[in-house]
């Protein structure tokens, strides 16, 4: 059931009117319903999963309750290490099993022996990755004394399996999280409206931007031998247009569908595309996840407190495992690998917490410098996703050695005027809005309701005459 | 929430309003050829498998359908009345066509065949090395491809529901219109045919392009093949298809296919089409295939005389009837 369907919507009417009007009177009826929605929701992908999703759920229910009854320190860390342990074996025999086994039998076959190893046929199941880090985030956060734990297992288990963050995040902290599952709800007009207007940028991010750029990123990528250097750099600039429509797209709809249940989620996206560095960028790119390892990895090994040596190792290990969460090819560490290196210069001359406020605050425009900044930053980061979408290594370095050829002055193989001007339609609203937490939260807040109605009905009509053939999420296969 | 309520409703009358026009649009001009019956369905542009169900329902009683061939728009490169000849005079021909048709399309169709009582006497399938043994995304590649529900698991509902939608999509509209204005000048235009020049049998739902055929012919024939050298790419060398494409979910169907027709008694031939692109399953698939269909499956796929000719061919994807005819004089010189 995805968010761009028919279906979903029938689904979420049917929940928001049960949740409001049926279930209103009782905190705990609200839970359970929610939680079972939540369930099904998950369930219409395969029901099978439902079962690795409740065991996630009581393993670390029960862990951090055991966590917070131990007395000893090693009793804490006993049931810290096996509930992290058992989490990640799931996710890792899920996810990367069949990677390791074919890169340790390649790894053989270039020693000179016949590896006989067997891949299975595994079937990944859907946001296994998000529920997780929910799930161990919980843990650790008991295990560190930041929360304690709860003893209502419908709270928990709405807090990991909450539909609108099951399948593609945002990443959820429990200290944010669950006091809102624990706490009486009470209808917003406003942020409700809010909710809505959120959804509508979201479908249209998706649809319009995200699925339109997909059909010309698939030509391109796909037949990349044959097109010109120019045709491979639009290519990679509109992925990084598809990937973030694609995935900001899904976190608007999440978090505009939590609103109008009367959650607030984390903002996982604050326009990255208007960073001046990487670090910036990276402040600014899939929060939850981000910061997650920050807390949960980055932290712990020490951050930036050490010597230099020990910040540039810390800073490569969470853009590795940063890469390597994403899925089970050596394409994503080779992304993240490449993120880390871009962010090294800002990490060696300490001018990585440099740009913390939004650019061009205040102004209409950037300046020549803020400008020249943005594109640069942009175009490392369309560098790196070149990684992030090819099938191989060797392709992704086949296709930058394309573009850097004598066809890179070229004119482009492949333009569509509609993807071009959906694209800069879509940035120029975004730079507008730059400074909400999403483009269009305020842009209509001034004008009169038939100015705003009509903006809002040309949104749809884009919405459903512009649609793209793309219908998947991308972050969906992590 | 009252308020809000009354909001939203507020907003929605003016959507909900257009969509209901918008619909009433699309039942009266009927674009697709899915609201009311049509005796011929030539020119308009059409889910191949909703015509080929629905004139299949409306006929078979009368026309005692009992041969049939089956395979996706490549189904083209295939006359009934080729196959009619090779058969007994009595024989009733009918084409089960269907755009991006795979392994679970066919099976499908034999099955609700079969649940008929219909007598499968014949049966000619169109196996495409790159096609059938894919799991098809149907809903992705657009409308004139969403399963016809007595075939599939699809709805009703979900059927016109996509049909609709697509109707009011930019790209179909840009589309249309260009044809309508005669824009687009070419019968093949973007690697495929264009819906104008599509023509199907009334009776034996043969598939077939003579505007296109006496167009490549009225032209030097040189001529055609080099204009439109865009759309038959250099190929160097045979493609075989590295990983193994027959899953045991398809072994397991392809076997049940074989019951069925030892259930009827069928005479029948599965063909492994020439493409273009002279992609060919491995060693290993066709180890499978012969296992389970022995001396009735016929490969032309690969590199050989037919591929290596783009004279045989529209464009990349379908072959011309001319091949067919080929196919079916030396399959039957085998007999």
């Amino acid at each position: 059931m995805l968010f761009n369907s028919v279906s979903f919507a029938i689904f979420f009417i049917f929940v928001f009117f049960f949740y409001w009007f049926v279930f209103n009177k009782s905190l705990k009826w609200q839970n359970i319903f929610l939680a079972v929605c939540s369930y099904f929701f998950y369930g219409c992908w395969d029901w099978r999963f439902m079962f690795l999703l409740g065991f996630s759920t009581f393993l670390d229910y029960f862990s951090g309750l055991q966590i917070a009854e131990s007395k000893t320190s090693f009793k804490k860390k006993f049931w810290l290490i096996l509930s992290v342990g058992i989490n990640l074996a799931f996710l890792g025999f899920f996810k990367y099993y069949n990677f390791f086994v074919e890169s340790f039998a390649q790894l053989l076959l270039s020693a000179g022996f016949t590896p006989h190893m067997t891949t299975l046929n595994i079937i990944l199941p859907v946001g296994i990755s998000f529920y997780t880090f929910h799930g161990l985030s919980y843990v650790f956060d008991i295990y560190f004394g930041k929360i304690k734990p709860t003893r209502n297992w419908i709270d928990y288990s709405l807090f990991v399996s909450f539909f609108p963050l099951l399948v593609a995040g945002p990443i959820e902290r429990a200290t944010h999280l669950l006091p809102q599952v624990e706490k009486t709800r009470v209808f917003n007009y406003s942020k409700a409206v809010d909710g809505l207007r959120q959804i509508l940028w979201g479908l249209f991010k998706k649809i319009v931007v995200a699925d339109n750029c997909a059909e010309l990123v698939n030509t391109i990528f796909n037949n990349h031998e044959n097109y010109s250097g120019s045709t491979l750099v639009l290519g990679a600039m509109l992925f990084a247009i598809q990937i973030y429509g694609d995935f900001s797209g899904y976190s608007d709809i999440a978090l505009g569908t939590a609103r109008l249940l009367g959650f607030e989620l984390l903002q996982n996206f604050r326009f990255p595309y208007f960073s001046r560095d990487i670090a910036e960028f990276w402040r600014r790119w899939h929060i939850s996840l981000s910061s997650w390892f920050r807390d949960y990895l980055y932290f712990p090994l020490g951050g930036s407190r050490g010597s230099m040596a020990k910040t540039i190792r810390n800073t490569f290990v969470i853009f590795l495992v940063s890469g390597f969460w994403h899925g089970a090819n050596w394409t994503f560490l080779a992304w993240g690998g490449l993120n880390a290196l871009f962010i090294m210069p800002s990490i060696v001359f300490k001018t990585n917490r440099k740009n913390l406020d939004t650019v061009a605050e205040g102004r209409m425009l950037p300046s020549v410098r803020e400008s020249f900044q943005l594109i640069t930053t942009f175009c490392l980061a369309s560098l790196a996703w070149v990684f992030f979408r090819a099938e191989s290594i060797t392709d992704a370095f086949f296709y930058i050695k394309r573009i850097f050829s004598e066809s890179l002055f070229q004119r482009p193989d492949v333009i569509s005027g509609k993807v071009l001007l959906i694209v800069v339609v879509f940035m120029v609203i975004e730079w507008l809005g730059r400074q909400n937490r999403y483009a269009l939260e305020k842009l209509t807040l001034k004008w009169n309701r038939y100015l705003s109605w009509s903006f809002y009905y040309l949104l749809i009509l884009a919405i459903l005459c512009l649609t793209g053939s793309e219908q998947q999420f991308i972050y969906f296969q992590f | 929430m009252i308020h809000f309520l009354y909001k939203v409703r507020l907003f929605l009358v003016l959507p909900v309003f257009i969509a209901f026009v918008s619909i009433l649009v699309f039942l009266f001009c009927d674009p697709f050829k899915i609201v009311r019956k049509y005796d011929n369905y030539s020119g308009y542009k059409v889910n191949l498998e909703y015509v080929t169900m629905s004139k299949f329902d409306e006929k078979y009683q009368k026309e005692r359908y009992d041969s049939f061939i089956f395979g996706s728009s490549r189904v083209l490169g295939f006359r009934a009345s080729s196959w009619q000849k090779y058969l007994k005079q009595d024989s009733h021909v009918y084409v089960f066509s269907a755009y991006y048709e795979n392994l679970t399309g066919f099976y499908n169709k034999l099955k609700y065949l079969d649940s008929l009582g219909i007598p499968i006497k014949n049966s000619l399938v169109l196996i495409d090395p790159d096609l059938t043994f894919e799991v098809v995304d149907y809903e992705s590649k657009g409308f004139f491809a969403v399963k016809h529900p007595n075939v599939s698991s699809n709805t009703w509902f979900h059927f016109y529901l996509a049909h609709i939608s697509a109707y009011f999509t930019f790209s179909y509209q840009k589309q249309m219109y260009s044809e309508l204005l005669g824009l687009t000048k070419e019968p093949v235009q973007s690697g495929a045919i264009r819906d104008i020049d599509k023509v199907f049998d009334p009776l034996t739902n043969e598939f077939s392009c003579p505007n296109v055929d006496s167009y490549i012919e009225k032209l030097d024939s040189n001529n055609y093949f080099f204009t439109n050298v865009y759309r038959f790419p250099t190929i160097l060398d045979e493609n075989i298809i590295k990983e193994n494409k027959i899953q045991p979910d398809f072994r397991k169907i392809l076997e049940e296919i074989k019951e069925i027709f030892m259930k009827h008694k069928t005479e029948f031939k599965i063909i492994i089409s020439p493409l273009y692109s002279q992609i060919r399953f491995n060693n290993s698939d066709m180890d499978v295939l012969y296992d389970i269909f022995g001396e009735n499956l016929y490969d032309f796929s690969g590199r050989n005389f037919i591929t290596v000719s783009k004279y045989n061919y529209y464009e990349h994807s379908h072959y011309r009837p001319h091949v067919g005819d080929t196919i079916l004089k030396l399959i039957n010189q085998h007999n």
